[in-house]
This record gives C-alpha cells, structure tokens and sequence, in this order.
C-alpha cells in the first residue's frame, strides 16, 4: 500500500472529530477555514463508486451532518460540501464560508448551442438510463427466502421420500 | 420588485408556498419549462445545466421543494445520495473520463444561486480550467484546531448517533425518518436551533449541577434569563419548554 492517507488513518495521526467502522472525519492540518472537516473512507478509494451504495449514503450524510455541526460551532454564513476525485485517496470537505473570506469555488459558465448539449445528452442517456434499476430488483427478494420450516416439511411425499428443494435445505443450515 | 407579496405580513408557510410556485425548477420538475433530464423518478431528477462548467454538468435535486440540504427528509436523501453514486459513475462513462467534482453550496455566500436545493455533478478532465475546486489549505495553529476539536467531535458523534439509531428505528418499523434534531436550521434565517441532547443526557447534566436544578425548580423565569446569557446552556437546553421542565423535575423526589 503506498497510499499515504492510508497510513495516516490507520495510524491516528490526525484531529480526529468522527470515527466508524467505514468512515472518519478530521480537520487537515491546513484548513481552508477554521472549522473546515475532512471526511474520507477508511478503506482505500479514489472514486465515489469505488464505496458500496451504503457507504456513499453515509458519507454523504456525515458530509451534511459536519455542516450542521460548523454551522452551530462557528456561526458562518454558509458551507461548503465538495467531493473532488482523483487519483489519490478519496474525500469530501465541508468548508464553511463568510462573506469576504477570500475563497471562491464557483465556475464560469460555458454557454453552449441547444444542438451540441442535445449531443451530449443522447450519450448521457444512453448511460444513465439504467442507473436506479438495480434497486428495483432488490425490492423484490427471492420467494424462497419467504418459506417456512413448516411448509419445507409437509413437501415429504406418502412414501416419505424428500421432494424438498435442495437450495431451500441450503438456505435452512443458514444461522 | 413590482408584485412582490409583503413577506413580513405572511406566514413561514405562505413564505414557502410562494417560493414553490415562483420555484423555475419547481416548473421543471413539473414539467412547465423544458429541460434534458438525464434521470427521474418519484423523489428526484438530475437535468443538464443549460450554462454547464464542463460537458455533462448535471444538476441533481428532489422533486419537492426544499431550501436547504438538512430540511430534506432522511429517506429522500438516502435515496438521492445512492442514485447520485451510480449517476456519478454512468456519467463519467457517458463523457469518457474517469474524474469529476460533485459541489454542494449551503447559503448565497458559498454559491447557492437557487432556493430549491440542488448540487452539481461536473465531470472533470485534466487542463478543465476548473482549478476554482482545488482546495485551498492553510498554514494553522495546532493549538488552534485541538482548541475547536472538542465542540465539533461532541456535536457530530451526537448527531451520527442520533442518524444511526433513526436508521435503525426506521428499518424496524418502516417509519419516515426525519433529520437528526440541530439539522433543521435554515441558512437563510438561522433560526434558533433545537440541538439539545438526549434527555437521558440532559438528566445527566442536570444531575451533575444541583444548583442549576434546584434553579430550574424553584426559579424557571430566572434560568430562562440563564440560558439567554449562556448559548453553550442554551444549546444544551435547545428547544425544551422550561416549564414543563421545572415542573417534571420538582415532582421527582
């Protein structure tokens, strides 16, 4: 591993404001603000899919609760929330802001002609359009998680020979 | 502005239904202003920006009209963080790059331009010119920040143990899950906040303190002039109707 994030985490050496199993929030030795918290994964990462879909809600959710806390701690007058990936150990930071603090994240506008973003939305689209129907499947779990030990039995035959499925007789040795 | 309404004559909740029907993203939502949505469902949508940083720019939002991040309800932005996952990654595919910056601005001043809230997923490439997102750091004390730890660790670990127990509550009984409390505050208005601890927690600093028990009993009047000399007090008390606190507390014998 030559990560040096990697290292840093795994030997505590930093401000440590939160920890979990999956996640920690530090404040960086060069803040952009006081009161600016860093919150990366403890497990190596460099892009946001790289995190199960469970760790990405809940990074998310940690980046939006260390807003909440900044913005009680330090009154400012409004936070920043910013996941830049790259090719080195992923993070978001959440920087609070104050009027004339000398920061400034925003862009500037491209203007672009209706033709050329009709163009990149076909190949947007032609990405996007799966995106949320895994979830749809796991809605749905398989029937046979469903069944009973009761009703796996009373599939014995007259004869007593056992007709049970035996991917249910599988799932039964499951503690 | 002509045909603005006397905002001071109306309720927070007139405020808010005039903001919905005046919301431009309210009318894309609905349908009423065209846009190019790379993806819908029930909760949210993700359109292009029309005035994009870079190729692909997406705005991502829900469907309902929230100002700010921590008014959305916990379900809808679990949901809108693990579509924002996948969507991050197909775009990415879609604009043949394997970078890209997702930017979220809470109050005018760290660059929300709209009352409906929204974040930005911007594919990024090497020589973008959007160095604007770099991070800038610091020279700082140490002393400095070990003097700050101690208010941000016990505020957060209170507020991810409060989201984790929701969580957990929710799974059980399928419940709605709201934001932990000391989320709610509005960046425009900063209203007060209702942060307090857990009352098991609260019990136990009253316990600590008899002479601050034996105020709230005998005093109520007197501690609320307490709490409003003392925020640390007043944000461990948050929302809590004294009253109804001294008399509890005197009835426990």
């Amino acid at each position: 591993m030559d990560c040096a994030t990697c290292e840093k985490i795994k030997d505590k050496k930093a401000l440590i404001v939160y920890e979990d199993d999956n996640l920690i929030a530090i404040m960086p030795s060069k803040p952009a603000a006081t009161g600016h918290i860093k919150i990366l994964p403890k497990q190596h990462a460099t892009k946001l899919e790289d995190l199960t879909p469970e760790m990405a809600e809940n990074i998310f959710f940690l980046a939006n609760f260390a807003s909440s806390t900044v913005f009680d701690a330090f009154r400012p007058h409004g936070t920043n929330i910013i996941l830049n990936e790259s090719d080195s150990h992923l993070s978001i930071d959440v920087i609070p802001r104050k009027e004339n603090d000398g920061m400034n994240f925003l862009w500037k506008p491209k203007s672009m002609a209706p033709p050329v973003l009709d163009e990149i939305f076909a190949k947007i689209k032609d990405k996007t359009f799966t995106v949320g129907k895994k979830d749809e499947m796991k809605a749905a779990p398989p029937k046979e998680v469903e069944v009973k030990p009761e009703e796996i039995k009373s599939e014995k035959t007259a004869d007593g020979e056992e007709k049970t499925n035996y991917l249910i007789k599988h799932l039964q040795r499951i503690p | 502005m002509a045909g603005e309404p006397d905002f001071e004559k109306m309720s927070p909740e007139e405020i808010a239904e005039y903001q919905r029907q005046n919301c431009i993203f309210c009318k894309i939502i609905k349908g009423d202003i065209p846009s190019r949505k790379a993806y819908e469902d029930d909760k949210m949508i993700a359109i292009m920006d029309i005035n994009p940083a870079s190729k692909g720019h997406l705005l991502v939002m829900t469907k309902e009209h929230y100002p700010v991040l921590p008014l959305i309800p916990l379900e809808v932005s679990a949901h809108m963080f693990r579509i924002t996952r996948d969507l991050n990654s197909a775009l990415k595919k879609a604009m043949i790059t394997n970078k890209s910056t997702i930017f979220i601005a809470n109050g005018a001043v760290a660059g929300q331009q709209s009352p409906h809230f929204l974040y930005h997923i911007i594919p990024r490439e090497s020589g973008d010119e959007l160095d604007n997102f770099n991070i800038p750091a610091k020279e700082s004390k140490e002393e400095e920040l070990q003097a700050n730890l101690p208010i941000l660790k016990g505020k957060l670990g209170l507020m991810m143990r409060q989201f984790t127990a929701m969580k957990d509550q929710g799974k059980g009984a399928g419940k709605q899950g709201q934001q932990p409390q000391g989320s709610s505050q509005s960046v425009a208005s900063a209203q007060p906040i209702a942060d307090h601890f857990d009352q098991k927690e609260l019990a136990r600093v009253i316990e600590a303190n008899p002479a601050m028990k034996e105020m709230i009993i005998k005093n109520p009047a007197e501690f609320k002039k307490e709490l409003e000399k003392n925020p640390e007090l007043k944000r461990l008390f948050g929302g809590l109707d004294i009253d109804k606190l001294s008399i509890a507390l005197g009835s426990i014998k």
